[in-house]
């Protein structure tokens, strides 16, 4: 039940120190501006896990809540010329308070209603802030970067160092809700609302700290937004991508531990930055609905729950696992590498291809037969279709090696399927 | 005759038209065993919902230990020591064993505990109802019987001095049954009183001192097991006239 908690100390402290020396190290601008956004997506997939995945609330209202912590900086800047920890700080308390005020009015309703009333609050912000003239209303606002931060060359990189503090103490907080009292107590509402009630569980009030505690975590990404576009508008603030992001990301990564959150946005948000570059951005959340659809109906309990299936599971499973991982990586590195090849049929093939393997992936884990040979045909077709380079042979040999091994489940399965029915007779 | 431990004073709880619970009125006194039936839909769920805190009965009130209880939610009507098990178990399923023993144990249980201390509290528990070798087993992979013995495994744990269990029995074979009523025997021994919903007839005569009969929504009556069974209004009231 208990574990040491020097390992995850450490590594916090580790990632800090490791972001602060790339600081010094590195020199091209657009990977701080690019890393920005992944960490950006680690605050918000943590917080939404708060809710959706330790207490099973699904808030489709996160778009709502970044612009609480974007907007709050804007007046606070425009206002008082306010310093960043202000900004974050009042970000954060002004969405946690919306939070709380939400959790009053729709924990009562369970499930799906739930959901959707988080989704009208998003709009309802949404309407209110594009009527709102002092914030620019659907005008948007400019918002001038300060000239010099102390200790830093430039704005971006100071950016990117605020935002890493962030994604670690909301990371740092997770982990410890979910290691006391209070984060046992979440999953028992999460498990069974009523048998928890009826174990002693301060039901409501730990909904509520889950809300006000998760819309904070929300408010405190958005916080320091308005300096990192530049330009805030409605459309952009209350973006539907941050919604489908932080619920996808949780999802993939796994919902009932602090890693799932990390794992699924530092993986879906890494790719979509290099899709950003390579294809277009306009592809990012095709990329985000075809990875969720395979988890949500394959693996449901996302990465972490695999590896647990994994480290546990006989022969044959691991094989298919491990083939449904290959599988989905080939197609995602696919997609970033022959996506942006020419244009035309040449780059609809290069994102065709790479979706199919992503499929088959999906499929090797319940049909390892079908799956299998779906890796290897796509894993062909790229070949045939864009010739053997540096490149694109990694998408190859990933997704062949998939293959093989999804046959190798396959042929491990039917065995010993076999051995059972012989011993029966 | 022993103190007055929960006294239900004039229940009345209504679903839109329909009268649930009309006017009910039990005593049960400290360590009592007190068998509740009555024929489906007779009211004895809605009883023990209003007694636990899911429903809030509209008239009449509910003591426990001398306090009016009514306004308290559930989960603070387990803190003072009411506990139930449910008719469907309702485990939780992401959790081991041990773990859903640690929820009311931290949470219900009254003092305060250091976590080594919640663990071997809960072992305690397991190896009572004899489930310590699943400890660490995930609750969803469990049997039937299995389940039922978890479901009255946690509400031990929330340290009751009134436990309702509401069909612990049901779907049970005959075996299983008395595993399930001698467990219930044992914690009445150690002062914890209870009140046994239950439809199988054998389990009720033979655990019950006093047996309480709903029917409609009224008490019909309320007296030692063999009077009960001979009277007709219960008679009635299960085969018709």
């Amino acid at each position: 039940m208990r574990r040491s908690s020097l390992p995850f100390l450490i590594g916090i402290a580790v990632v800090a120190f490791l972001g602060i020396a790339a600081t010094r190290l590195l020199g091209n601008q657009y990977y701080y501006f690019a890393a920005y956004v992944v960490l950006q997506y680690v605050v918000l997939a943590t917080g939404w896990n708060i809710l959706g995945g330790y207490t099973g609330y699904v808030n489709f209202g996160v778009a709502g809540f970044f612009a609480i912590g974007a907007y709050t900086s804007v007046v606070l800047i425009k206002l008082l010329g306010a310093p960043m920890p202000v900004l974050i700080l009042a970000g954060g308390i002004v969405a946690g308070l919306v939070g709380l005020g939400t959790g009053y009015l729709t924990l009562r309703l369970k499930g799906v209603f739930f959901s959707i009333a988080t989704l009208a609050l998003a709009i309802v912000l949404q309407t209110f802030v594009t009527n709102w003239d002092y914030v620019g209303g659907s005008r948007g606002v400019y918002t001038i970067r300060p000239r010099e931060v102390p200790f830093f060359d430039n704005y971006v990189e100071y950016l990117f160092i605020v935002m890493l503090l962030l994604a670690l103490g909301a990371v740092a907080a997770a982990w410890l809700i979910e290691r006391s009292w209070i984060g046992r107590g979440l999953a028992a509402i999460r498990d069974d609302e009523q048998a928890a009630e009826a174990m002693g569980v301060p039901t409501l009030r730990l909904k509520l700290f889950a809300t006000t505690v998760s819309g904070f975590m929300m408010g405190i990404a958005g916080a320091p937004y308005p300096y990192y576009v530049t330009y805030l508008d409605p459309a952009s603030g209350f973006s539907l991508a941050y919604a489908v992001n932080s619920v996808a990301m949780p999802l993939i990564g796994g919902t009932t531990s602090w890693l799932g959150p990390v794992i699924g946005a530092v993986l879906l948000g890494t790719l979509q930055q290099v899709a950003t570059v390579t294809i277009s951005s306009a592809l990012n959340l095709l990329i985000v609905g075809v990875n969720l659809v395979m988890f949500v109906t394959v693996a449901p309990e996302g990465i972490l729950g695999l590896a647990r299936e994994f480290a546990e599971g006989r022969p044959g499973r691991r094989a298919a696992i491990a083939a449904m991982i290959l599988g989905i990586l080939a197609g995602d590195t696919g997609i970033a590498i022959t996506g942006a090849a020419g244009a035309g049929l040449l780059q609809l093939l290069g994102i065709a291809i790479p979706l199919l393997t992503i499929v088959g992936g999906g499929l090797a884990l319940v049909r390892p037969g079908i799956g299998g040979l779906m890796m290897l045909a796509s894993a062909a077709a790229t070949a045939a279709v864009f010739g053997l380079d540096v490149l694109t042979a990694i998408p190859i040999a990933i997704g062949a090696i998939g293959g093989a091994l999804a046959y190798l489940a396959r042929y491990r399965i039917t065995a010993s399927a076999g051995y059972e029915a012989l011993r029966r007779a | 005759m022993a103190e007055v431990l929960l006294q239900i004073k004039d229940v009345t709880k209504r679903f839109g038209g329909f009268i649930a619970l009309d006017a009910v009125n039990i005593e049960v006194f400290a360590g009592e065993r007190l068998g509740l039936i009555g024929p489906n839909g007779s009211g004895k769920s809605t009883l023990v919902n209003c007694v636990s805190g899911t429903l809030r009965n509209e008239g009449g009130s509910i003591l426990f230990d001398g306090a009016d209880i009514r306004g308290l939610p559930a989960h603070q009507r387990t803190r003072r020591g009411i506990a139930r098990s449910f008719q469907i178990p309702k485990p939780f399923t992401s959790m081991t064993v041990l773990e859903n023993l640690a929820i009311p144990l931290e949470y219900a249980a009254r003092e305060w505990a250091h976590p080594s201390q919640v663990i071997d509290d809960a072992m305690a528990i397991l190896s009572q109802v004899g489930l310590e070798q699943k400890a660490n087993e995930r609750s969803n992979g469990l049997t039937q019987i299995e389940l039922r013995k978890l479901e009255l495994a946690r509400a031990m744990a929330a340290k009751p001095k009134l436990l309702i269990a509401d069909e612990a029995m049901a779907g049970l074979s005959s075996t299983e049954v008395d595993d399930i009523l001698a467990l219930l025997l044992m914690l009445n021994e150690h002062g914890i009183t209870i009140i046994m919903i239950e439809h199988i007839m054998r389990a009720v005569m033979r655990f019950s001192q006093r047996i309480v009969v709903l029917d409609a929504g009224r008490k019909i009556a309320d007296g030692a097991p063999e009077d009960v069974v001979r009277d007709p209004a219960v008679e009635k009231a299960y085969l018709g006239e």
